[in-house]
């Protein structure tokens, strides 16, 4: 019930939100690709004026990968437009919702002008979760591949 | 019968070690699970997930072919395979940090070179909160599970967790 609450009180930032990592929309892939790998980010926003106007995943990388498709175009036409977004007084529950129906791996933060203040990963919500349940989580035996021991007898 | 406070298992009354997992059961320091969510954490096994069939390719899959096999079936990771036994996973990340803009040049080459070796893997009869605390710790988001003889036998992402903590919220919490 408790941890119920919590979802319906929490707002997102409590989920570990990472930096935002922004480009322009006409940023060539080749060059997003490469900044991505440098700073292991799995995504990018793509910002227009600070606001966000697309995202491009390692999934849009991979498609292209995949297609063996040239990586020398602008951000804007490989990029998915309008991605749905939290706001920084969503509640942690919704983040949730949203991730496990809609198949979302993040979710950016907007503020009120449409400017990114974070992103939500899938990640975030796990530590989320071991925080929330430490008593549960952290205290399990280290090794999951336990032996089960016949019980003599029995 | 008495319940581990670590696994959930039962127990005969009077019992020092927990049959199941092994941990001591006389840890009154141990608060008890006080919501359905931490319940279902403890008590609900990865089968309950219903593990996917894992996609798996051979060692020496050419890297291209990978690529193609996981946006065709719309998969974020390939567990790689030797006979049976899983060796390693290929997933989006490694794409992105060792494919790269590459990927027309490193086609040809075997998925072995770019796969993570040596992945973490659980067995369907662990409880969730294991499945919890190891995506956490290694930033996971697939798991690849394993039968008792360390085949592999099917596989569940951070998503098949979170889905299963909503429907247990949407249960009444």
């Amino acid at each position: 019930m408790d941890f119920q609450l919590n979802l319906n009180t929490e707002t997102v930032d409590q989920c570990y939100p990472t930096e935002p990592f922004c480009l322009a929309p006409t940023t060539i892939v080749a060059e997003a690709l490469r900044q991505m790998k440098e700073h292991n980010r799995g995504a990018v926003l793509v910002c227009h004026d600070q606001i966000v106007i697309g995202i491009f995943t390692e999934r849009d990388a991979l498609k292209m990968m995949a297609a063996g498709a040239t990586f020398d175009v602008p951000l804007q036409q490989f990029m998915t437009p309008d991605p749905i977004v939290l706001r920084a007084g969503d509640r942690v529950g919704k983040a949730i919702a949203m991730m496990a129906q809609g198949g979302y791996r993040r979710l950016p933060i907007v503020d009120d002008r449409g400017r990114p203040t974070g992103i939500i990963t899938v990640q975030g919500i796990m530590h989320y979760l071991v925080e929330h349940f430490p008593t549960v989580i952290y205290n399990l035996p280290p090794e999951p591949h336990h032996s089960i021991h016949e019980r003599e007898g029995a | 019968m008495i319940f581990c406070p670590y696994c959930g298992g039962e127990n005969i009354e009077g019992d020092d070690d927990c049959a199941q997992c092994g941990q001591p059961l006389d840890d009154t320091y141990l608060t008890p699970p006080n919501s359905e969510v931490e319940r279902s954490l403890l008590r609900d096994r990865i089968s309950v997930l219903a593990p996917k069939r894992p996609i798996a390719a051979a060692p020496m899959t050419p890297v291209g072919d990978v690529l193609r096999l996981m946006v065709e079936r719309r998969i974020g990771c390939v567990v790689v395979v030797d006979g049976n036994q899983p060796v390693g996973i290929f997933s989006e990340r490694d794409a992105l940090r060792k494919i790269n803009v590459a990927a027309a040049d490193l086609a040809a080459r075997p998925v072995y070179e770019f796969m993570t070796p040596n992945p973490q893997t659980l067995v369907a009869d662990a409880k969730i909160a294991f499945a919890v605390q190891r995506m956490d710790l290694g930033e996971y988001r697939h798991l690849p599970i394993v039968g008792e003889g360390g085949e592999l036998v099917g596989i569940i992402s951070a998503r098949d967790i979170l889905r299963h903590l909503t429907d247990n919220l949407a249960r009444g919490g």
